[in-house]
């Protein structure tokens, strides 16, 4: 009896250091594939480029206004700016640089930002609708789900990216605009959400048999009628939320 | 928990204006007249949607891969002395008739309501889904579809692809892997690029008829096969539909004896988006 006690007791404490230690775990679970000490052939100073310098993060990947992917940029693209500045040319980095593109290879960079290959993600439409259409600053559109890419050397994935993350965004814009209104800091500089809404607490939507009142599964034309009650300049500038699984998934 | 809510949602569902206000309902009109059974949608169907190819024995052991197949039927015609002199000839008629059969994008599905976990589902542009990443293989959907349009991963197909051949996959859709049911999605990822241009072109709201083409539309040399939007009026499917009074939302064709249109086991009330157009022969000639 005694003995079977002690078990019990040690069973609970066993069960109460497995709990804490997983609590305590679970916010770096974000960073679960971060493959952000991943050698890279370059150590690209993002820091020097986008944040001393200030050049537009679409200088280099070209890709993101047109296309789903924002794409990397060739080897001539770097070349096309280092040929003329020779102050930098002695620098290690820049002349492992040089050395690819007289072996005319291109640089293995190995690929931060990788989603699943079901999930269909456009750089494109967000990047049309943010930086052109709302007319906000690229690198904070950039960074709501690239992290404050100024302050890094290589790009690392500070951001969950995953479905409850894409959510964060897409259930909390659904039928309102922010507009006008500043973004806060902590949404594009916060390591975790692209909002201020934990992702641990999104729900995640159901198709439409099975939940036809969530906001994502909810019907375009529903959609149309919760917005159509906004005034025109703010309901120009709404997040089309996806309300369908297949608007995201391949 | 999921079903108790499923059954809940069903008859909300079901009704027949549920999607009325969506902008989109894609149809397919394919003329049997016109279809010389030659396969070249089912190649481009391959190609277009990393579709294994199988072989003889896994297709003959029920393993078989085609979103798209030709279904192939003999009907001799009456016999007549024009018929009869044929016969002679090096290739008699024999009536063969061919059917292309995939996916017939059911709006009242009954491959949907059997998922246990909502994989396959019915969207708001009325195709028939399936999210790879939500099913779980129960193939109970592959035994309720009365068309047998739908195809499961028994194995990893892909891994039989040798090294140079994995460049050609189409990287626009995932390549399923084993335990995942698959079938014909109209494209889906070529109209979501569609819609994509469309929202450039700043009318998302309109897809332009023509500028959208499933594969097995773009591969068919006689043009048999018509894709677009059924809720567009002026688009060539709609117009083939009311000439051929095809109508959905209706189980049972009000129709004249002259036409040709007809929905593949319509009695079964599947409300189909597929129109075939019934091949006529002129025995006479």
């Amino acid at each position: 009896m005694r003995q079977g006690i002690s078990a019990t007791w040690s069973f609970r404490l066993a069960w109460t250091v497995l709990v804490f230690a997983a609590g305590c775990l679970l916010p770096f679970g974000a960073w679960a594939d971060d493959v952000s000490n991943a050698p890279q052939p370059i150590e690209f100073p993002h820091d020097r480029h986008a944040g001393k310098f200030g050049i537009n993060c679409m200088y280099c990947h070209t890709y993101a206004r047109r296309s789903i992917v924002a794409g990397i940029p060739p080897v001539a693209k770097c070349i096309g700016c280092h040929q003329h500045l020779p102050s930098v040319r002695d620098k290690p980095r820049i002349q492992k640089l040089f050395t690819y593109w007289e072996q005319k290879k291109p640089i293995p960079w190995l690929k931060v930002h990788d989603l699943p290959d079901f999930v269909y993600f456009s750089h494109k439409r967000h990047v049309q609708r943010f930086i052109f259409k709302d007319g906000r600053p690229t690198q904070q559109v950039c960074a709501m789900c690239h992290g404050d890419v100024k302050t890094f050397t290589v790009g690392r994935k500070v951001k969950a990216l995953t479905m409850g993350f894409c959510l964060s965004c897409h259930t909390q814009f659904q039928g309102e605009s922010d507009i006008g209104k500043p973004m806060p800091a902590e949404r594009w500089m916060s390591p975790v959400a692209a909002t201020d809404k934990p992702v641990m607490k999104v729900e995640f939507p159901q198709p439409a048999v099975l939940d036809p009142e969530h906001p994502v599964t909810m019907k375009a034309a529903e959609v149309k009628k919760l917005t159509d009650r906004l005034p025109a300049e703010v309901r120009d500038h709404l997040v089309h939320a996806p309300h369908d699984c297949w608007q995201c998934h391949k | 928990m999921a079903l108790k809510r499923m059954l809940e949602n069903w008859s909300r569902l079901r009704q027949q204006d549920y999607y009325a206000e969506e902008p989109y309902m894609w149809g397919m009109a394919i003329d049997l007249n016109k279809c010389i059974g030659c396969g070249a949608c089912v190649t481009a169907c391959y190609a277009e949607n990393n579709l294994p190819v199988v072989g003889k024995e896994r297709c003959g052991s029920g393993h078989s891969m085609h979103w798209m197949r030709i279904e192939r039927y003999w009907t001799e015609p009456e016999g007549t002395p024009e018929i009869e002199q044929e016969e002679a000839s090096d290739f008699p008629e024999r009536g063969a008739h061919y059917l292309p059969m995939m996916c017939q994008q059911c709006n009242h599905a009954p491959c949907e309501p059997v998922c246990p976990v909502a994989a396959t589902y019915h969207s708001p542009d009325g195709l028939n889904t399936q999210v790879y990443n939500r099913c779980v293989g129960s193939r109970y959907c592959a035994n309720n579809c009365p068309y047998k349009v739908r195809y499961f991963n028994f194995f990893e197909f892909w891994k039989d692809l040798p090294h140079p051949l994995e460049m050609q996959l189409n990287p626009d859709l995932s390549v399923r892997d084993k335990g995942v049911m698959e079938k014909c999605t109209f494209c889906v990822q070529r109209i979501r690029a569609a819609k994509d241009a469309a929202e450039d072109a700043g009318h998302p709201e309109h897809v332009e008829d023509g500028t959208l083409m499933t594969a097995c539309q773009q591969g068919c040399p006689t043009q048999a096969i018509v894709f677009g939007n059924l809720k567009d009026p002026e688009s060539k499917v709609k117009k083939s539909w009311a000439s051929h009074q095809v109508e959905l939302d209706r189980y049972e064709q009000d129709k004249s004896e002259d036409v040709r249109g007809y929905r593949v086991l319509e009695e079964l009330n599947t409300e189909s988006c597929v129109m075939y157009l019934d091949r006529v022969r002129d025995t006479e000639a």
